[in-house]
């Protein structure tokens, strides 16, 4: 049986909500159930990817260290998009992990490629 | 549930983790080992504290697969493989390094 | 081909703009809750422009007093079936 790809999306910052540490926990059980996993994160989710996060002061754990891991769940990339990018004025090289960026015509085809697309 | 080191109380959880990760030494770990009935070895620290890295850097405790991953990366491919870890710790190595490392237990842990 | 489903009203124009960008020409767009806003007059050019198919919650519009005239809408029914026909779903709130 090929294995099911599954498409985690998350447009939430870290920290505000749980939505963007349930977003990765969703991600690493997919991984660890055999899914190939791909994670992409728009709009306000890539805000999860600002550098220097040092969440100990509000005691919570670090979320980006957290998606630092992703490449031993065999996740091997985070998308994000120009237009997430020019929203919050960010450049992808200053981001940790750096993401792939998508125009909008690449990321029609990475949700069109994927089996199950869940939203968080 | 509670474990005594020289003369200091150290928390545990219903499973036997630790509830303060900060209280570990290496002789919390030596007592939880010595309990499971599992004999230290030079072999054996250096996955714990590799584990305990995979922490720092991570704030995760790992399921299997990333743990080979990043054992087969720190410590080379003959130490990457499940069968080596599960020598080293029979049963579930995630787990029992996990708990011997002081830290949480694994999440999405089969 | 994609169902996208998105919720909310039109002053919320980031999740509106991100949806239109992953809309392919073959997908459809439904509006539920508070996204049947987009049918309102002063919005319904931006939904116009859209290649991708649209289509809108017809209770959630009755329920807002919102016209339906010459847009696609389905009942609830409808809306299972839009959901069985397509691939995947994308969810956007």
């Amino acid at each position: 049986m090929s294995q099911k790809s599954l498409l985690v999306i998350c447009r939430k910052p870290p920290y505000g909500s749980s939505a963007a540490r349930d977003a990765l926990d969703i991600a690493l059980s997919g991984a660890v159930f055999d899914l190939s996993v791909s994670l992409l994160l728009l709009d306000d989710g890539i805000l999860q990817l600002l550098p220097d996060q040092n969440s100990g002061k509000i005691g919570e754990k670090n979320l980006n260290a957290m998606l630092g891991a992703l490449p031993l769940y065999d996740i091997e990339q985070i998308y994000t998009s120009l237009y997430s990018l020019s929203l919050h004025g960010l450049e992808a090289e200053r981001l940790e992990p750096a993401p792939t960026v998508l125009s909008a015509t690449e990321l029609q085809a990475l949700i069109n490629r994927h089996d199950v697309v869940l939203t968080v | 549930m509670e474990l005594i080191v020289n003369g200091h109380a150290i928390a545990l959880d219903e499973e036997g983790y630790l509830y303060d990760l900060h209280a570990w030494t290496p002789a919390v770990a030596e007592h939880l080992a010595h309990e499971e009935g599992l004999e230290l070895t030079d072999a054996h620290w250096e996955i714990i504290y590799l584990l305990r890295d995979f922490y720092q850097d991570y704030q995760l405790s790992p399921a299997m697969r990333p743990l080979t991953k990043a054992v087969a990366t720190k410590l080379g491919q003959d130490k990457g493989r499940s069968i080596y870890l599960m020598k080293l710790f029979p049963g579930s190595p995630a787990k029992r390094i996990a708990r011997l490392a002081g830290l949480p237990k694994p999440d999405n842990c089969l | 081909m994609t169902l996208h489903i998105l919720n909310t009203s039109p002053s919320d124009r980031t999740t509106f703009l991100s949806c239109r960008q992953a809309l392919s020409d073959e997908d459809t767009l439904l509006l539920i809750e508070d996204g049947t806003y987009w049918a309102l007059p002063l919005h319904r050019r931006e939904l116009s422009h859209l290649s991708a198919r649209v289509v809108v919650l017809a209770p959630d519009c009755q329920a807002r007093g919102i016209g339906t005239d010459s847009l696609n809408e389905v009942d609830d029914a409808g809306f299972v079936a839009l959901t069985v026909q397509h691939t995947r779903i994308v969810s956007w709130f």
